[in-house]
Formats: structure tokens, sequence, C-alpha cells
């Protein structure tokens, strides 16, 4: 009778630290399951997903009137007076607005002003920059910094109407 | 050993829990990481080649630029102000070059201008542009990964079915049998008694109204068929407007009465208007019909001939006035009669000119609007006269020979006319003599009016009241440096204003209305010294006030007058209150309004000030000041024009006597005036002044080189007083340029007509057919004065010949609509063309021009919007021409075979 007791009991703790490990485990399978989840992009989707937001809303937001909507024609010496630096006038690309923007693209404010924290750059089909807009600074269009040593860029492409043309407009923007 | 085995079952449960869990977590993976990028280009496709017009396109370096230019050349495009989308799809829809232009022309844009040839297609309705559907066809693009796809419809354009033929509809409105309009003017004043015109028309009435200032309530007959009561206008610049029922109207002469219990009622200015369906042209009106009227007969009226050369004139009079009675043709009497029973009276072109000054011609009387009356000879009692009596007090004391703006520097002595009479150097006296003579002139020129000169220092000096402009001017002549000082030196205000009572007090009586008008230079040294401090002699003290706007003297202005001044032992407040206390006996006493006004440096002076504010506010007028003689001559001038005008009542007469004037008494001119035949005549009213009077906009729609602006007249409610003056500003031009002056004729208005409607020459307004906006000055007034108001419903009438037709370009249907329309005087809706079906309804108002059904597709409606817009000529959404359902004719024209006519999607896609 004692040795059959003792056989239960031996029996009864077996599967009580069964359980336990049982119940550790699976927790820590919920444990990895949810960091998983809540870490499931990894850094390189993370960055591009992040270029291209912000790739959009830079195409998006150059490709407007700006606000104010007749800001190249401001004293560009402070942007204060600048909410965004939008290119168009009348649903077109405003040369002068280009050429002040092309001015422009080296202030370390534009970006904000452009609500991104990214360097970008585009560039107008028909257009040689290098001829025409000096001031950009680079030949293959006007960047807010040269792209050295780029990790993960995005490029947007839009159409615009230049000169009285469609055009091709493309920006890269990186990080 | 088989019994400890069982003990692992839930760790080896938990750890294939746990690999399921991964394995779901690994084959998830893949699907969640398909994040789809933004992408804009489908939109960006249409929306750049619709911001561009081929005209634009052709300035600029493009790729398909000559092959536009060719395009051009052969007539395939014609509108180069559509956008490069349009183009497309009308080429695609006109299949130019075999179908093939769009797709070239969008394989340039695409290719070679953007330089983009990437996964993006471009599709009109069924037909694939870009790109050739060997690379891609854009019906089965279902192994593609994404798709993305931009729609947009152009409408008017759409290829016709395979084998098919496209239909379409244009339409023309067209105003035709339009209505004529009839106007009979009343002039500015016609009464007193029952009131008849005649009227003449030959046709079918469409509408009758009227529109006049009616002294009292009245009842309306027709042909004698009673036709309805009616309310008095609230005040005499005020019109009524009324419908009258047109059942009792005849084709031929009808005679519209207007009766009123009031044996004395009057129209100040106003007409009736008939419209009706026109059987006969435009013709210049030749013969003026007076207003009969039954009561003692008062009539202000005018005449107007527009043409240049004048061949004769006939006054007709039928009468019975058991009184003398007279008419006037501008100033000059041409007839005197008096009959017991029922006469006439004629006088032709000889009879006329012979009461006009020797070498008066017919053509003095051409172009321009003339002022005629009739009236009454013997009742002197006209209460349309003035009816005041003014006391002009005026500071005579010594520095009145002081500069304008500065004290103790002696001015130079100057007469009215000399150049620098409004130079500050000028001797105050000399400026006051000169407003004096402006204002007693203003105020003596209206009948009835009468002055009294005060002037005062120390003591003061009057003149009786007198309507006699020669004594008045006489003692005003006397107002110079030699006359100063009157009663010796000093400034006692409050003796001026106490003589002007003395003088209102005797003179004047209780029916006539007071005006004591008080100026001085400086401050109040003298009161009259007596009992309670009210009138006597005077006790001197000395101050002035310097060109610094400082009290200089004793009164240093820091006393200032309580309640209980007479106790006060500051003299100034005894000097100030005393006037103050004069002014107020003179009002609440004898009601007479008091004006002050301060000559020289008193703006600032503070004891000046305030006893020339006090003196205004007690006696109900007005305090003003200027050390500027011509701002001073603007302040007597507009101050007796306020007073000339306050003080006359009306153009009445108080009489009940019982004279009669024919309504079939008239006036009539011939003269030799060109045939018409192009275009539709017609006859639109301009919205009333508003708030803007004097001043009015006049809207004057575009003419075809053959068409004319016929006439236009000025509309003047001048109320109980004359239309004084109408002025017209060309659309441009700064100046402007007289159209009528009643001072012309005289500078007292009581003999003279009054005109209502006052014809601008069509050398003043017909000058361009170019659409454009004038404005007009309508200027009432008693008598001649600088002051300019009118009347907020004075308006304009004009008369256009003029084809008005509308067409519409090819549309998809032609069904019309009933329309809602605002017309300048009322709201009517009629269904275009006649067939149309009741509802939906189209509307044409204020703020909705051409909207609820409105559909631009349709061709009637197309048509008849257009038309509406062109005969509201100042586009506020009131139709200007009045007229009927039967007078808009409508043709519409089936098109058969033509290319396109509706609309076509187009779609933009791009894919990866």
């Amino acid at each position: 009778m004692e040795k059959y007791t003792l056989i239960q009991n031996k029996r009864a703790q077996a599967w009580g630290f069964d359980l336990i490990i049982a119940i550790i485990i699976f927790s820590i399978g919920i444990v990895a399951l949810y960091l998983y989840a809540i870490n499931f992009s990894n850094e390189v989707d993370e960055n591009l997903n992040a270029l291209l937001y912000e790739g959009n809303l830079v195409s998006s937001n150059l490709l407007s009137q700006g606000s104010p909507a007749n800001w190249s024609s401001y004293d560009l010496s402070s942007l204060d007076f600048m909410n965004m630096p939008g290119l168009l006038e009348n649903n077109k690309i405003d040369n002068n607005k280009l050429k002040n923007f092309s001015i422009l693209s080296n202030n370390p404010d534009i970006k904000n002003k452009l609500n991104t924290k990214f360097n970008f750059c585009f560039a107008i089909s028909g257009i040689e920059f290098a001829a025409d807009y000096p001031s950009s600074a680079y030949p293959y269009g006007i960047c807010t910094a040269d792209k050295n040593d780029v990790q993960n860029e995005i490029k947007i492409t839009r159409f615009v109407v230049y000169k009285n043309i469609p055009r091709k407009f493309e920006l890269t923007i990186w990080k | 050993m088989i019994k400890g085995k069982k003990a692992y079952y839930f760790s080896l449960d938990a750890l294939m829990a746990i690999v399921i869990i991964f394995g779901v977590i690994l084959f998830l993976h893949p699907v969640s990481k398909a994040k789809v990028p933004e992408i804009h280009l489908q939109d960006d496709i249409i929306s750049t080649l619709s911001y561009i017009t081929v005209q634009d396109y052709l300035s600029s370096n493009g790729a398909g630029k000559s092959y536009i230019q060719s395009l051009i050349n052969t007539k395939n495009i014609t509108n180069l102000n559509q956008s490069l989308l349009e183009l497309l799809v009308e080429l695609d829809a006109l299949e130019v070059d075999n179908g093939n232009a769009a797709k070239y022309l969008a394989a340039k844009f695409f290719e070679s201008d953007i330089n983009y040839t990437n996964s993006i297609g471009l599709k009109f309705g069924n037909s694939q542009i870009y790109p050739d559907i060997s690379v891609a066809n854009l019906d089965d693009l279902s192994s593609k990964k994404d798709v993305w796809t931009s729609r947009g419809f152009i409408s008017g354009i759409m290829k016709p079915e395979a084998g098919g033929s496209i239909t379409g509809f244009t339409a023309i409105a067209r105003l035709t049998k339009k209505y004529n309009s009839e106007y009979f003017y009343f002039g500015g004043f016609a009464g007193q008694g029952n009131i008849t015109a005649k009227m003449h028309y030959e046709g079918e009435i469409k509408q009758a109204s009227v529109e006049a200032v009616f002294s009292d309530g009245f009842n309306v007959y027709v042909n004698n068929n009673f036709a309805g009561s009616f309310d008095k206008s609230i005040d005499d610049k005020t019109p009524k407007k009324y419908s009258i029922s047109t059942s009792k109207f005849n084709s031929g002469d009808n005679y519209i009465k207007f009766t009123s219990s009031n044996s004395s009622f009057y129209i100040a200015g106003g007409y009736i208007k008939i419209l009706y369906n026109a059987t006969n042209n435009f013709e210049q009106k030749k013969k003026f019909y007076l207003p009969g009227i039954e009561g003692a007969v008062n009539l202000y009226d005018s005449f107007y001939i527009p043409a240049s050369n004048l061949d004769s004139i006939k006054l007709y009079l039928n009468y019975t006035n058991n009184y003398s009675n007279f008419f006037t043709i501008g100033n000059v009497t041409v007839f005197n009669g008096k009959s017991e029973v029922q006469t006439t009276a004629t006088l032709d072109t000889a009879g006329i000119l012979s009461k006009f000054p020797a070498g008066t011609t017919l053509n003095s009387f051409t172009q321009k609007t003339i002022p005629i009356r009739y009236g009454l000879e013997n009742f002197s009692q006209i209460s349309g006269g003035g009816s005041a009596d003014i006391v002009l007090i005026t500071d005579l004391s010594g520095s009145m020979t002081w500069k304008m703006n500065i004290a103790q520097q002696n001015g130079i002595s100057r007469n009215c006319n000399d150049p620098l009479i409004n130079d500050s150097t000028t001797k105050r006296i000399d400026v006051a003599r000169c407003v004096d003579t402006i204002f007693v002139n203003n105020i003596l020129n209206i009948q009835g009016n009468r002055i009294s000169l005060v002037k005062f220092a120390k003591g003061t000096s009057a003149t009786d009241l007198t309507n006699n402009a020669v004594i008045i001017n006489n003692e005003l002549s006397t107002y110079n440096s030699n006359n100063l000082n009157v009663g010796g030196a000093g400034t006692c205000i409050s003796c001026g204003i106490n003589k002007a009572y003395e003088i209102l007090n005797q003179q004047s009586s209780p029916d006539r209305k007071k005006y004591i008008i008080v100026m001085t230079d400086g401050l109040a040294n003298y009161f009259p010294f007596v009992q309670n401090c009210m009138f006597g002699n005077g006790t001197g003290i000395t101050g002035y006030c310097d060109q610094n706007n400082n009290t200089i003297g004793d009164c240093y202005g820091n006393g200032v007058p309580n309640s209980n001044e007479c106790i006060n032992p500051d003299v100034c407040s005894k000097t100030s209150g005393n006037a103050n206390f004069s002014s107020c006996r003179a009002h609440n006493n004898l009601g007479a309004t008091l004006y002050s006004i301060g000559f020289g440096p008193v703006s600032s002076c503070y004891i000046a000030n305030k006893t020339l504010n006090s003196i205004a506010q007690c006696g109900n007028g007005s305090y003003y000041y200027s050390q500027e003689a011509s701002e001073l001559s603007e302040i007597y001038n507009n101050l007796s024009a306020e007073i000339a005008n306050a003080s006359y009542s009306s153009q009445t007469i108080n009489t009940n006597v019982n004279t009669f004037l024919s309504p079939e008494s008239y006036i009539e001119l011939n003269y030799s005036s060109a045939p018409l035949s192009f275009g539709e005549v017609v006859t639109a009213e301009t919205s009333i002044f508003g708030s803007n009077q004097p001043t009015g906009n006049f809207n004057l729609p575009a003419l075809e080189s053959e068409a004319d602006y016929l006439e236009a007249k000025a509309i003047s409610y001048s109320g109980n007083i004359w239309t004084d003056a109408v002025l017209y500003q060309r659309a441009g031009e700064s100046a402007w340029r007289e159209v009528f002056n009643m001072s012309e004729y005289g500078s007292s208005y009581i003999p003279l007509g009054d005109p209502f409607i006052i014809n601008i020459p069509q050398n003043i307004f017909a000058y361009s057919k170019n659409a454009r906006t004038d404005k007009v000055m309508i200027v009432s007034s008693a008598a001649p004065a600088s002051e300019k108001f009118g009347s907020e419903y004075d308006k304009l009438i004009f008369t256009i010949r003029k084809n008005f037709t509308a067409p519409s370009p090819i549309k998809g249907i032609a069904k019309g609509c009933s329309w809602q329309i605002n017309f300048t005087d009322s709201m009517q809706t009629m269904k275009i063309p006649a067939d149309a079906l009741d509802s939906p309804i189209c509307i044409y108002n204020t703020g909705t021009i051409c909207g609820g059904a409105y559909n631009k597709d349709d061709a009637v409606q197309y048509a008849t919007c257009q038309l509406l817009k062109e005969i509201d000529f100042d586009s506020n959404g009131q139709v200007d021409i009045i007229f009927d359902q039967d007078s808009l004719k409508i043709n519409t024209a089936l098109w058969d075979n033509i290319p396109y006519r509706f609309g076509t999607e187009i779609k933009a896609i791009t894919w990866r």
C-alpha cells in the first residue's frame, strides 16, 4: 500500500513537471511570435517604404503651386515666409520657380519645407541642367545633396508640363 | 519507464504547437511583404495632355508640332484652343489619316516628348491609342501583376458605331414677335385733382402697369371702367408700382383715369406702361399728350425733340378755367387764358416763337429736354415756394480785419471776384461778406424766402426780414473794415442772437420756418448784463483766438460754466452761457433752428468752440468751422441749399378751385426721322440707382454695325422739388457731360416746369457700339445749389434696335425646357419651345443664370440660355426685354452623318 502510494505520487509529479515545461515552452513560443509580429519588417523594407512614402510626398509637393503660390517673388534670403516650394504655375512647371528652387536646393531648410528628412534629386526630360541650371551644381538634375555612398534609393516618375511640352519628371530620393 | 514517458506528452504538444506557429509565420511572410507602391502616372497622362492647348504646343519645340501643323494646313484641326487630349480624341473620332493621326501623335508625345514608354497606355472608348496593340493589348492585362487606371470623359465628341451614322441637333433662339412698350409720362408733378392719361396703341395688350409717386390713395378707371383701388406712396420720392387689369383696354385710344377723395391729389413723377403685340414699327413720338386734370390745374412737365431740325411745333390746349391760367415753355410764357366754358386754344410755330426773344428759332428747342408748365396765374399762395425766414448774423468786431488764419495781423481787402479772395491773407470781413452774398442769393432764389441781416460787435444792427435781394445786397456791401465795431468794440454773440430773436418774434409767423445763422471769429467777450444775465447791456472783457488756436486775453478757457453761471464770477462762463441761453430761448420759444459758424482759427479754442457748439446743439442745428475761405464758401453754399430744400414744402397750390385741362391737350412736334429697317426695336429699363443715387450705372449691350441705340431717358423722381441737373459720364472718362441744367431757364424754379424724363441726346450716349457701362447722375434741388441728391428709385429707360438671335453648336438632343425666367419686373414661367415638357424646370434668375435642370448638351436649352444672357444687359440675372412664349422662336435643325457628337470615355493605364 505504501509502495503503491509512492508510485502514484511519482507519476503525478512527472505529469505536473511535464505540464510546467509545456507551459514554459508554449509561453516562449507566444512571446517569440509577439516579438516577431511587432518586428515584422526588416530594416531594408522599412527604409524602402519610408523612401517610397516620402518620395511620393516630395514629388506631390514639388508638383504643386506651393505656398505661398507666388513664393518665388519673395526675398529668398530667408525662407521664413515660405510654407512649401511648389514648382507649378497654372498646372505647368514655372521656369522662374524652377530656377529659384535650384538656387535654394542646397539650403538645409528646403527639405523641411517639403516635409522630408531625406535628400533627393529631380530631373525633367529635355532639360540640360548643367547648361540651363548651373546653380543646381549637379549635371543630372536639381539635388539637395550629391548622391555619394547611397545605400537605398527610390525613383518616382511623374509626367509634367514644361515649356508647353509633356515631360518626364524623375525624382530620386535616398538615404 | 512507460509511465515515465507519458510525462513528456505536454512538452511534446507544446513543441509541436511552436513548430506550427513558426510554420504559419514562414508561410505568411512573403504575402505580407508584397506592399503596393503608389503610382500617379495614369493620372499624369490625362492631366498633362489636358493642360496643354494646341496653340501652346505649336509655340513649343514638341516632337509632334510639325505633324499638328500639317493637320492644321489640311483643315483637319480647326480649333487651336482645345487641349492635346481633346485633339487626340477628335482625331481618333474623325479617323484622320485613316485613324492613325491620334496614334501617331500619342506616340510622339509619349516616346519623344516625355521619353517614357514603360507600361503605359491610352484608350478612347474602344480605340487603343497607345501603345500599338502588338506591344500590349490594354483589354488583356490579366497577366500583369498590378494595373492602375485613370478615367476621364470628354463631352461633345464620340465616334459613331461601326456602320452607323451620328445625328445631332442645332437650334437658333430668336426674338421675333416682341412686345412694344408704350409709356405715358406724367411729368415731374401732375395735379391737383383727378388725373387722366390718354394712351394709344394698335394691337393686343399684354400687360399694363403704373409706377408713380401718388400723394393719396386712389382709384383707377380704364375707359370709364373701374380697374382697382390702390394705396398712396410712402413719401414724395418713393414710387409705387401697380399692375392694372388689361381687360378694359382697347386697341386704339384709351383713357386711364386716377381719382382720389382728396381734391389735392397729385402724381409727383411716374408713368403708365403698357406692353402690346406690335403691329407697327418704332416711331419717335411726335405728339405729347398732357395729363388731363380736373381740379386745380397744376402741371410741371417737359418735352424733348430728338432731331436736330424741327419743322414745326404746335400747342393745343382744351380747357375750362375760370381763373387766369398760363403755359410756359422753358422760361417763356407762351399762353395766357381764361374761360368759363370748355374751350380750345391752339398756338402754332409762329405764335409760340413770337413769345420768345427775337432771333429764337425752332432749332433752339432741339436735342434738349425743355421744361413746360401749365398752371393758375393768380394763385400766388404757392406753398411750393420757400417758406423760410432766416436771420443771418455776422460778426463785425474789430478782429474781422485780421487775416483769415492769423490773429493781430491785418489782412488785405479784396472783392468777392478777386482771384485771391480765398487766400489766407484776405481780411475776414471780406470773406464774410462774400460767403454771406452766396448764402443770400441761394436763399432768395426761391420765391417766398425772406432774410434779415444782423451785424454785431459790442452792440447790434439789423435789417428787417425781406425777400428783396437788392436791399439785402446793399446792406451786405457795407460789410467792410470801415464799418466794424457795431456799438463799440467787443464780441457779444448773445446780443446778435437776441436781436435775431426779436426780429423773428415780431416779423415772422408761426407757419413759416425760422433759421438763425450765427457767425463769429472767436470769443464771446461781451454779454448782455441785466437781471439774471439774460439780456441788456454788456460787460466788457477782452479775448480772442490766436493763430495757434490758443485763447488769448481774459478768457483762458479754464472756466467751465456750471449750471448757475450767473452767480459764477467767471466772466467767460457768462458770455458763453448767455449765448447758449439765447440759442435755447430762440429754439424753444420760436421753433427756430440755429446754425453756428466759426471763422478763422477757432477749431481748438476751447471757449469759442464750446460757445458755438452749444449754440448749435441747443438750436437743433449744426456747428461748422474753418479758417479756409474756400471751405467757408462751401459751408455757406451747402447750408443755404439745405435750408432752401428743408423750407420748401411742395409744388402744390393751396386751393380747391374747379378747373379742367382735357387729356386731349398736347404738344405736337414735326421733324424728319430716318426710317428703321433692321432688327427688332426693344425697350429696356436699368435697375434703380439704389444707394448709389444720385449716380446710376447704365449698361449698354454691344450692337452689330447695322443696329442702333435709339433713345435713352433718365427717370427722375425729384419729389416735391425740381430735377436740377442730369449729367452723363462715358465709360473710361472722368469728365461729366451736361445733359440738362434747370438753371439755364432761371434762378428761381417756381415758374418753370419739372421734367420727369430727361432724354439723353444720341450724340452723348450713342458714341460707340461696344458693350459698356456708362454713368448717369440725376440731381434734384429746390434751387441752383451745389448740394446734389436724387432718388434711389431713379433709373434709365433705353431703346435699341437690334437682332436678338443665339445659335447653338451641334448637340446630342434638342428637347427644350420649361423655363422660369426673372424679368426686371416679374417672374414668368414659359415652355421653350412650346411643346417642351412642364418639368423639369430650367432657371434664369439672380444667382442662377441657366441653372436648375438646364442641360448644355441640349441644343434648344443652350440657344435659349445664350439668348437670355444676350438680353440681360447688365448680367444681373434679370432679363431686360420682356417677351412671352410666342415671342421667342426656336428653329431646330437635325444634322445627319456628323462624325461625332456626344461623349468619349478616356482611360489612361499603367501596369507592372
